[in-house]
């Protein structure tokens, strides 16, 4: 039978036992507010019974582990979707700061200003000796180009903040890593690797962190080590207890993994994050932007010099003279080394006019657009007549009906045109970044309402509930108290023993 | 199955119903302050491309009322000038008359004939006649003087300086219209200048007939001349035909372009009835959630433990 000393060691256990118990409680009260930290909770266990005289005699309670509810697929599913929703938000803001410069109000934007400088070829084909109108005519044209490259820049521009976007996100990016890292490394070399609860707990809000950063997938291996790559799987980003540096190059931010001495450019292999939707904008969807500009513009200038260049205007004596081109310009040839199947279209002379045997690179052009400046200079030198009469307006009422006709832009690059009116591709460009912007909102709304189904499963599984804690709190304080009554009453009945003992002694 | 509540629980789902209530919220206030239902691109692409291709249209066809506009202008000044030409064509069949009667003296010839004369100063000075600062009878060469009468008095010839050019107007992508009709055509017919259909040839002729008592030659003359009265008329008729066609488009255009305006408006002007409607529902949602939001989370068991 166990004796009163034994009895002590079972209320000692209980007593142990519940502040310990008690001790997870506050733990979990105290990070009721943390970011990814995940409910603990003791698991109580008897202690190795005690055989006397062939019974069976328990020895109490001990508190056997401190562990986790965490559901691991849960907190997988969470990570890709915060990585896509993250890289949809970015889209979306990306188009939105762009979308503005699309609109057209009947005020302000490229179709509107189009329109002006086509109202005012027909305007002049009205009246086509007047000076006044062919004054009209420049400043309009001047006007619809000063859209444009406003326009270009918009875009332009929201491409240098998406640069910047990349230059800020990629140390951001190595810091978490390398806290990632660390984190294995000390998860790892744990006694038992699982039950590192708060470690495990941080690594996974920095990995939720990171995925907003960076599109990312995640494994755990024998040791509890977190193992990372990039979406696409081109690169390691996390092993162990190692952490792959991103680097940066160039003026237009180049993304290199880097390990060992080997540096893999994962530019363009990057889909999800803020990260991956930055690269995304800077290098496709606004480039896609500015592209189509590029051939509106182009085509526009071109179509409208090579029915100017077969007319007449009039010198400053009003002696008829051969149409000069009315833009100048020059396309940017930026492939390296220059590409032979792309022409150099040079709209300042036509010497080099875009066509089937020569296609046009319009890559830029619209940031070098310019009105003739001899024409600024010299109005009367829009093309109006055919035949250098003054009262013929055959040449300016053709170059008018560029306005709509079709087959005007050359959107395949071959020097062909083969979409338009001018009108209908500007339309269609502002179509697609509204719907863009609304795809993008859209997908980041059902990716927001998808992470909160998942943070909200998650914190449903292993969030602190306080009022469980307080319950249990309750219930080990009870037990606590029960205990200590226990040991109480064995300490007086072990007092009560000795003094009988020191009486019958004396 | 019982859920799990946990307190972060109902603080994250709320705050992200908030956020979405405001959001809405602040959305139609915009567009109720601004009046537009399409207040970003994104809110409608659809609703906006077809609003641009309204908007094109509208412009369009305000361009082709323009150019109408232009082009009734230039005829109107054409039609007087037609008008002008019509009187002194009948004042000239009318001497002709005069010159063919019998009681008609040699003075009295010459009388007749210096009105011939002056008519046909007259005509010459018509097709001379200036709009917005061009001749409008010169064909294309609208700077250039297009009739230049012959040296002397009582010139037979002139000389045409114009061209037999027409100036067109397109009122549609398919639809031009000629706004002038070229002096050579107007003047010296079908036969050309110094023809049977020549005008001012004619009158010469009428004239020099009279001056010279040559019955045959005012005889000539006047039937001549009825025969360019008649075709005048024609031309008068045509260009009639011409002004109507312009003002029955142009009507055509106003109505189309108020009809577009209205599809446009429906599309991008804001519902206010709707839009108000849709704040009130906002304000109370809003109210409602905050609401929840502080009962939810203002007790938990920890206040009830002593």
């Amino acid at each position: 039978m166990p004796n009163l000393t034994s009895s002590l060691g079972v209320g000692l256990s209980g007593i142990q036992a519940s502040q310990e118990a008690m001790s997870v409680i506050g733990h979990n009260i105290a990070n009721v507010n943390t970011p990814g930290y995940t409910q603990q909770a003791a698991v109580l266990t008897t202690n190795p019974s005690q055989n006397f005289s062939n019974l069976q005699f328990g020895s109490g309670v001990n508190v056997k582990a401190v562990q986790s509810l965490r559901n691991q697929f849960l907190n997988l599913q969470l990570t890709q979707s915060i990585a896509g929703q993250s890289g949809s938000e970015t889209r979306y803001k990306g188009i939105q700061a762009v979308a503005p410069a699309f609109a057209d109000d009947g005020t302000t934007g490229l179709n509107t200003q189009m329109d002006g400088f086509f109202r005012s070829l027909k305007t002049l084909a009205g009246n086509p000796e007047s000076t006044s109108l062919a004054e009209n005519v420049v400043g309009s044209a001047q006007t619809m180009l000063t859209e444009f490259q406003s326009t270009y820049q918009t875009v332009t521009g929201q491409m240098h903040v998406a640069n910047q976007e990349v230059a800020a996100l990629v140390p951001q990016i190595n810091t978490l890593t390398t806290q990632i890292a660390s984190l294995n490394y000390q998860i790892s070399n744990q006694v038992d690797p699982s039950h590192d609860n708060d470690a495990i707990d941080q690594r996974q809000a920095l990995t939720d962190q990171l995925a907003k950063l960076v599109g990312i997938q995640t494994s755990t291996d024998s040791a509890n080590n977190l193992q990372i790559t990039l979406d696409s799987g081109a690169a390691t980003l996390v092993s162990g207890g190692s952490a792959y540096q991103m680097t940066t190059s160039g003026n237009n931010l180049q993304v290199a993994v880097t390990s060992g001495n080997v540096s893999t450019d994962v530019t363009g292999l990057i889909t999800g994050g803020e990260l991956g939707a930055n690269l995304d904008l800077r290098d496709r969807m606004l480039p896609g932007y500015l592209t189509q500009l590029d051939q509106v513009a182009g085509s526009l200038a071109n179509q409208v010099n090579t029915v100017s260049m077969s007319g007449y205007g009039t010198d400053a004596s009003g002696k008829p003279v051969k149409g000069v081109p009315m833009f100048t310009g020059t396309g940017i040839d930026n492939s390296n080394p220059p590409d032979a199947n792309f022409g150099h279209v040079n709209l300042k002379d036509n010497s080099q006019p875009a066509s089937a045997s020569n296609p046009p690179n319009y890559h830029g052009i619209v940031n070098s657009l310019t009105v003739n400046p001899d024409m600024v200079a010299a109005p009367n030198l829009v093309a109006t007549s055919c035949d250098g009469n003054s009262g013929d307006n055959s040449t300016i009422l053709k170059m008018a009906g560029l306005g709509v006709a079709a087959g005007t832009v050359d959107t395949k690059g071959d020097g062909v045109g083969d979409s338009g009116p001018f009108s209908s591709v500007v339309t269609a460009m502002v179509n697609a970044v509204g719907t863009q912007a609304q795809q993008y909102n859209a997908t980041a709304t059902n990716q927001e309402n998808l992470t909160s189904a998942l943070q909200t499963q998650k914190t449903s599984e292993s969030g602190v509930d306080l009022d469980q804690e307080a319950a249990q709190l309750l219930s080990f304080q009870q037990a606590y108290q029960a205990s200590a009554q226990f040991i109480s009453t064995i300490s007086q009945l072990t007092n009560q023993l000795m003094t009988t003992m020191t009486s019958a002694m004396g | 199955m019982t859920m799990r509540v946990p307190n972060l629980m109902n603080n994250s789902q709320s705050l992200l119903d908030l956020q979405r209530i405001k959001q809405e919220y602040a959305g139609t206030a915009l567009q109720v302050s601004s009046g537009k239902a399409i207040v970003n691109l994104g809110d409608d692409p659809a609703g906006t491309a077809q609003i641009m291709n309204d908007q094109t249209s509208i412009s369009r066809n305000a361009d082709y009322l323009a150019a109408g506009n232009t082009a009734a202008a230039q005829m109107q000044s054409s039609s007087e000038v037609l008008t002008t030409m019509g009187l002194h064509l009948d004042r000239l069949l009318e001497l002709g008359q005069e010159g063919l009667g019998g009681t008609a003296t040699a003075d009295s010839q010459a009388g007749i004939a210096t009105e011939v004369d002056a008519l046909r100063t007259d005509l010459i000075s018509l097709g001379n006649t200036q709009a917005s600062g061009k001749y409008i009878f010169a064909g294309t060469k609208t700077t250039t003087v297009p009739f230049v009468d012959g040296p002397g008095p009582d010139a037979t010839t002139v000389t045409y300086n114009g061209n037999d050019g027409i100036i067109k107007m397109e009122l549609s992508p398919s639809v031009t219209v000629a706004t002038n009709i070229p002096g050579s055509a107007l003047f010296f017919g079908p036969g050309g200048q110094g023809s049977a259909t020549d005008l001012l040839a004619q009158t010469a002729a009428l004239r020099d007939g009279l001056l010279n008592n040559d019955r045959e030659q005012v005889q000539t003359a006047y039937s001549n001349l009825q025969t360019i009265s008649s075709r005048l008329n024609v031309s008068v008729a045509d260009l009639g035909d011409r002004e109507n066609g312009v003002a029955a488009l142009d009507n055509g255009l106003t109505t189309y372009n108020q009809n577009l305006t209205n599809q446009q408006s429906t599309i991008s002007s804001v519902d206010y009835p709707k839009a108000i409607t849709q704040l009130n529902e906002d304000s109370v949602a809003q109210q409602a959630t905050l609401n929840t939001v502080a009962k939810t989370n203002a007790k938990t068991l920890f206040d009830y433990i002593v």
